[in-house]
């Protein structure tokens, strides 16, 4: 294969359709949102009904969310050579035209939280089963710490077959909205390690070593939600 | 309001005017409607909605990625003539070499390691390359680089990107040296790009030859405000051919070249002309300047040089002349690229052994970001290019990517010099050490035209 920086032939598709929902879907709302920053923007449900259909027509190429989970190699119709995890290049090129249309909004879309995308890429097939469908948010962010996030201080200690979540998250994108919160803390206090947490409700699934912490910052967000308090939680993996 | 402007989706929420909706955009605009709809509520209906939507959008998309998936085939046009042709598409995003290029790039960065590099500070006080660079640049093939096969050369496809790629290898070797190396190339790869079947059996077997001679192409002029596509060289139309005056600066090896391609204004249009160096009225000066000397740059100046009618290369409309200012600068920047990358290999090791204060400069923030913005802006100057360089191999339009990449590799790479500099302090300032030469180089990245080609 010729070295090639265009957008390859199978995702232009996915391009164009982002764009032009990013035009007549999010542009026409983008001001109203903006106004009324905490008012939960009801146009995303459809939206994200029909990135639901799309992904499962397999017309988005792996973009979105769920979309991160490192693939085999295989081989691409239409190529010669193998192309690996063209699922990033999908997302990237489709999330650019979404943020075209408005950042916050994009953020915004139900069941294509940053927490999917952890369940998506660490998680394990049965935890992929039961929490394929849910909004995960993704909490990171402490009063205390921004960045620096190997010096959180919410911890999980195991205690029997379960853990215990003691700490406070605040940034957190769609917080208030989304089903479950995927969350680093800390495992022990002689911590080196982060673990990767999902809470469900009050049910809270320990997960692989935490990677790619990140954090958004937008508005329309909702900004704080607060873990205080003992959150007993199943053991796993 | 007209209906066409109901429907047109410019001019609100920020949109272009220039923006249109397609099927689906229509339907999001519906779409967004029915959601914005109070009634969904009322009747309870909006959950239904969303499995509605679902439903369709699931089997609706199949049939429209079927029907995205059938490949047009971005091919050759029809050129006529001896012509490498064009590298076919292959519609992956690929960063990956081909394993000829790779292996080209090999044999290359040996040359610039092991010959270029050694050589560049003698060669840059000088003003001149040893014979010795020139004899092994020409055993390894790089005049014949751009030279389709058929033709005596090594390509089998019109070698843009490995000419990029060997460009940006053979710079981190020494600039001055690489564009002495890559000089006689450029003509011979512009005689294979644009030359009539006349012009390339009567100058190619020279390049193909062990004997290379040293040629030039020169496009630069030496005024105010120089525009590549506003050049004052003029070429007027006589009984017995064609008259040329005017004054090129800049011309690597000038004072040896056997062959010069002279850019010259015919007609109201810019052309290409093949000026061999024994014409009467052809003078030509030294001309060093603060970077590239080791190409032992020149002035020429042409005094009603008479050369016949069919010594133009190319096109007499313009488009063989831009598209030679295009692949050019492109050239220059595939150059920026690999002494950038020489700038960035030097003061990496450097900044963590140096110590001032106590401790490497490394840990000071102001001199890390300045590490790591190197770093960045030279792989966008890199991106930018070879983007630029697999769109033209691929015969496809790169106006606009070349315009980038120049862009980027004039005002970067200038940065990249002067922060390589500033880097060592001290030692940036003298000659001991080859950034102070890497600054003055870089420079010349955003004045050149012509001289390179790929």
């Amino acid at each position: 294969m010729p070295i090639s920086l265009d957008d390859p032939k199978k995702l232009r598709q996915v391009r164009d359709q982002a764009h032009q929902v990013a035009m007549n879907m999010l542009r026409p709302i983008s001001r109203t949102y903006d106004r009324a920053e905490h008012a939960y923007p009801k146009e995303l449900d459809l939206l994200a009904a029909m990135i639901d259909g799309l992904s499962e027509s397999g017309a988005s190429s792996g973009a979105g969310a769920s979309g991160v989970k490192r693939d085999e190699p295989r081989d691409d119709e239409g190529a010669e050579g193998r192309v690996r995890n063209g699922t990033n290049l999908a997302s990237v090129m489709s999330i650019a035209e979404m943020c075209w249309g408005d950042v916050g909004l994009l953020l915004s879309l139900p069941r294509q939280g940053l927490g999917n995308s952890a369940i998506a890429s660490v998680g394990d097939p049965e935890q992929q089963e039961r929490f394929g469908r849910v909004w995960a948010s993704m909490a990171i962010t402490e009063p205390d710490t921004g960045s620096d996030t190997a010096n959180i201080r919410t911890t999980a200690v195991l205690d029997g077959d379960e853990y215990v979540l003691n700490g406070e998250k605040i940034f957190v994108t769609s917080g208030e909205r989304s089903d479950a919160v995927v969350e680093p803390v800390d495992q022990c206090r002689e911590h080196v390690e982060l673990l990767r947490v999902l809470v469900l409700g009050d049910v809270v699934l320990a997960g692989d070593r935490a990677q790619d912490l990140d954090g958004d910052r937008v508005r329309l967000l909702d900004q704080r939600l607060e873990l205080l308090g003992n959150f007993e939680i199943d053991r796993h993996g | 309001m007209s209906l066409t402007k109901i429907f047109r989706p410019g001019g609100r929420h920020g949109v272009a005017s220039h923006e249109a909706r397609d099927p689906l955009g229509y339907a999001m605009v519906a779409l967004n409607k029915l959601a914005a709809s109070e009634l969904l509520d009322r009747v309870g209906l909006r959950k239904h909605a969303e499995q509605t939507v679902f439903t369709l959008t699931r089997g609706g998309f199949r049939t429209a990625t079927t029907a995205g998936r059938v490949f047009a085939r971005a091919g050759v046009s029809g050129r006529s003539g001896a012509r490498a042709a064009a590298t076919p598409a292959g519609g992956v995003f690929d960063l990956t070499p081909t394993d000829d290029e790779q292996m080209l790039v090999d044999v290359v960065t040996e040359l610039a390691t092991e010959v270029l590099r050694p050589a560049a500070t003698e060669a840059d006080t000088a003003c001149a390359a040893p014979p010795e660079v020139l004899s092994a640049a020409t055993e390894v093939g790089l005049p014949l680089l751009g030279v389709p096969e058929s033709l005596g050369g090594i390509s089998e496809e019109r070698a843009v990107m490995a000419g990029a790629l060997v460009a940006e290898a053979l710079a981190q070797g020494d600039l001055g040296l690489a564009v002495a190396t890559l000089a006689p190339g450029a003509v011979a790869t512009a005689i294979a790009t644009w030359g009539s079947d006349e012009q390339q059996r009567t100058y190619l077997p020279a390049f193909t030859s062990d004997d290379v001679p040293a040629a030039a192409l020169a496009l630069t002029e030496p005024r105010p405000l120089f525009d590549a596509l506003e050049p004052a060289t003029t070429a007027t139309r006589t009984e017995d051919g064609l008259v040329l005056d005017g004054v090129k600066s800049m011309v690597p090896r000038g004072a040896e070249a056997e062959l010069f391609i002279v850019g010259a204004r015919l007609d109201d249009a810019n052309v290409l002309v093949l000026v061999e160096s024994g014409a009467d009225g052809l003078t030509v000066e030294a001309d060093p300047a603060m970077g590239v000397r080791a190409a032992s740059l020149t002035t020429l100046t042409l005094t009603g040089v008479r050369v016949p009618e069919d010594a133009v290369l190319g096109t007499t409309d313009g488009s063989s002349y831009v598209e030679c200012v295009r692949l050019s600068r492109l050239a220059w920047c595939a150059l920026a690229v690999g002494v950038g990358q020489a700038v960035l290999d030097y003061v990496t090791p450097y900044v963590k052994e140096r110590e001032a204060f106590g401790e490497p400069i490394a840990h000071r923030q102001s001199v890390a970001f300045m590490v790591a913005d190197i770093a960045t802006e030279l792989q966008a100057m890199r991106l930018l290019t070879w983007k630029a360089a697999s769109r033209a191999a691929a015969g496809k339009d790169f106006a606009r990517e070349v315009a980038l990449a120049r862009k980027l590799c004039s005002d970067k790479g200038m940065r990249i010099g002067l922060d390589g500099v500033q880097l060592l302090g001290g030692h940036g300032f003298v000659k001991e050490h080859p950034v102070e030469r890497w600054y003055r180089d870089l420079r010349a990245v955003s004045v050149m035209e012509g001289g390179v080609l790929v």
